[in-house]
């Protein structure tokens, strides 16, 4: 049968690392997007309409025609749009989120794969390790860091753990927050570091240096120095003249041939409202869509062999849907901290991901980036300060450049009742059944957050702030947005998990997920740079297959 | 969209909301031409909740001023507004919604504080108000 080596599905932070990986070792891959190519202008600087306030649209896309579902407060069935709460929307086009994201590149710490065996398994969680440790996965964090190009201290972390080589680029500059956190955290005898960031804090790659904008994240960069898939390894794979992408173009359903074995994809595409769709063959296909969408393509790839989806005869897929619960403070300081040098993220501390006595996990926390000034007043003013008349404008006026908001990603907890299904009943504009959302988070990721809360205050307070508000996240609730993880979990036993330890799905020689999907659990801190370490991963193995071994 | 009368009431309620001092108000930042452009657009769902809302309100005025909203002083918009948020028995007897002056509070909000390319914060004055400065 005629075809490619490979099609990848999904040009994000996965799929773009799998397409180049296996061009550059020569051989013929089919890149497929649902989202277009955007420019610089074409993401635009709308405060409304992007990636962080998506209060009328969003700036990367989805785009209207992409519904999922889920049942609102009243227990009643909706139809969400992609920028509706409860949506969990990341980003479609290509790059995807890699595109907007504020590009903070953590690694996460050896305890973060041995979560199971260090706090044991609370009743009602699916904690479990994963089957790989952080010593597989440090030479491909290497390889994502040097390969991209991250900026930042190796040194100043003193909770991390061994790296290989030290980054390739020194930390971005220090701001006027920086200093006042720094001081709070030497009170504290906490150890800071500097954020670690896909960010050219030097020219590298052949792009230029960060120009310290006040749009980082949410927008794209106006001078092309952020790293994402898209100006880097994707650019990369079609420079090689064996990868051909194809934007604007979705994946319905997975074809099998009679053994079940998955040996295609059928795409479709729409011109002018008509929507046409062929099925286009391989050897692999690699599965990138993130960890929602690739458990809706898997569950909507139904035939006589796989009646409940493929990768799904144990009811695993789409199961321990989980992101990152977010806890943060606000504080008034009694000074301006804004110096309006972006991206404005510069001082962290890992030191409660780990060890925090009758806590399960715990997270990274680092201040805020630059936030717009509706994003301002959407969510950083004080409860007691009225929304409107003289008192807000007031506050707006003097205390937008006195704020420090710190905040930071938590370790969840996973649930398997935290799930995406897909729902038959309502379908996109190509027709396909949409992902429908349902469940929460464990309890203890609750417990942990307020815990996390707690240390946002206390550093605040250590850092002199006058005022502190904002409240520690109650209640369980479905997390997964823009760091959603965990839908296809990988393990080495083929009933708990939905991939092996490299990825490919049990019981299917060819198929395999490169993306957020085969998190076990997702961290304490922002998981992009893990994902894209997995994919160098899986598509050298996926390479080494294609080559026979 | 609007009658003469009802933007002249918007007005009225949007520089209540933010009031001109030192910096100006939402009427002179470009709020209302913010809101028009969005009732025509995404948020053309809510075009009535202020044909009602802006009715109501006139109506709440005049029951405790005998004045219409847009003849008040800014004080005396400030205390029905109040009377609105406490929902005092004036204001529930005129009709008028909580939700929907959360609403417009949102919209003048956004007009105010976000990028000029949304038909409000005109020459970027609430930017540079704050001290947001956009250096590429
Ligand atoms: C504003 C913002 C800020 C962020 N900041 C950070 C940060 O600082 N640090 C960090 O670590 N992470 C950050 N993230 C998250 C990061 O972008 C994601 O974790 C990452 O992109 C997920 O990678 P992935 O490969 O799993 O999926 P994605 O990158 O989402 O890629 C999936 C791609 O597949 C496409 N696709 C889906 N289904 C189909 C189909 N059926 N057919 C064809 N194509 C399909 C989608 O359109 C999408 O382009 C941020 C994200 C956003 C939006």
């Amino acid at each position: 049968m005629s075809g490619y080596d490979a099609i990848v599905i999904g040009s994000g932070a996965g799929g773009g690392i799998a397409a180049c990986v296996l061009a550059e070792s020569g051989f013929s891959v089919l890149l497929v997007e649902r989202g277009e190519q955007l420019s610089y202008h074409d993401v635009g600087r709308d405060h409304l309409r992007n990636q962080r306030l998506s209060a009328y649209g969003h700036n990367a896309g989805p785009g209207l025609g992409n519904p999922r579902t889920a049942r609102n407060a009243q227990g009643e069935l909706v139809a969400l749009s992609p920028w509706q709460g409860g949506y969990h929307a990341n980003a479609a086009c290509v790059g995807s989120g890699t595109v907007v994201y504020g590009a903070q590149a953590w690694r996460f710490l050896p305890q973060d794969f041995k979560m199971a065996s260090i706090y044991g398994v609370p009743p009602g969680s699916s904690l479990a390790d994963w089957p790989i440790e952080y010593n597989d996965l440090e030479p491909y964090y290497t390889r994502a860091e040097w390969e991209l190009g991250v900026c930042g201290d190796d040194r100043a972390n003193a909770h991390s753990a061994y790296r290989s080589k030290a980054y390739p680029m020194p930390p971005m500059r220090s701001t006027l927050q920086h200093g006042v956190l720094k001081a709070g955290a030497d009170r504290l005898g906490w150890n800071t570091s500097p954020v670690p960031l896909l960010i050219n804090s030097q020219e590298y790659g052949g792009r230029p240096a960060c120009a310290a904008c006040q749009h980082c994240v949410g927008f794209a960069c106006p001078v092309d120095a952020k790293n994402g898939t898209a100006n880097t390894v994707i650019p990369r794979a079609i420079q090689t003249g064996r990868c051909e992408l194809r934007s604007s173009t979705m994946a319905k359903r997975l074809v099998c041939d009679d053994d079940g074995q998955v040996i295609g994809v059928e795409l479709a595409s729409e011109l002018y409202g008509e929507i046409s769709t062929r099925v286009v063959y391989a050897r692999k296909v690699i599965l990138s869509c993130g960890a929602i969408e690739s458990a809706r393509l898997l569950l909507n790839s139904t035939s006589s062999q796989h009646p409940s989806g493929i990768g799904n005869r144990y009811d695993m897929v789409g199961r321990n849907l989980q992101g990152h619960y977010y806890p943060g403070a606000m504080g008034l300081m009694p000074h301006d901290v804004y110096d309006g040098i972006g991206p404005g993220v510069v001082i962290s501390t890992s030191r409660f991901n780990h060890g925090n006595k009758g806590i399960i996990g715990g997270g990274m926390i680092a201040n805020e980036f630059i936030m717009t000034p509706i994003t301002y007043w959407h969510r950083a003013l004080p409860p007691e300060v009225p929304r409107w008349g003289q008192a807000n404008k007031d506050w707006m006026r003097d205390n937008y450049r006195r704020t420090i908001h710190i905040t930071g990603p938590v370790q969840e907890i996973p649930s398997p009742s935290a799930r995406v299904t897909v729902n038959r009943e309502v379908r996109d504009k190509y027709g396909i059944p949409v992902a429908h959302l349902s469940g929460a988070t464990h309890e203890e990721t609750v417990r942990t957050s307020a815990f996390m809360w707690e240390r946002c205050v206390e550093w605040l307070q250590a850092s002199n702030a006058q005022h502190i508000w904002g409240e520690a996240p109650r209640g369980a609730w479905l997390s997964g947005g823009q760091h959603q993880a965990g839908t296809c979990r990988m393990g080495d036993n083929p009933e708990s998990s939905v991939t092996d330890r490299w990825g490919r799905v049990h019981h299917q020689s060819n198929l395999y997920i490169l993306d957020s999907s085969i998190h076990v659990t997702n961290g304490g801190f922002n998981p992009v740079l893990t994902i894209m370490a997995l994919a160098y991963r899986g598509a050298e193995k996926v390479a080494s297959e294609l080559n026979g071994h | 969209m609007l009658t003469t009368s009802e933007m002249s009431a918007l007005e009225a309620l949007t520089d209540t909301i933010i009031p001109p001092d030192d910096w100006p108000g939402a009427v002179a930042a470009g709020v209302c031409n913010f809101i028009l452009h969005l009732l025509a657009n995404e948020e053309n769902w809510h075009v009535d909740a202020y044909h009602l809302g802006l009715a109501a309100l006139d109506r709440l005025a005049r029951g405790v001023h005998d004045l219409p909203f847009d003849g008040l002083t800014l004080a005396q918009r400030t205390s029905v507004l109040e009377m609105v948020e406490q929902q005092s028995q004036e204001a529930v007897a005129s009709g008028i919604e909580t939700s929907w002056l959360g609403l417009v509070i949102r919209h003048c909000a956004e007009g105010y504080y976000a990028d000029s390319g949304n038909g409000g914060n005109f020459d970027q004055l609430s930017w540079a108000m704050v001290g947001y400065k956009v250096t590429i």
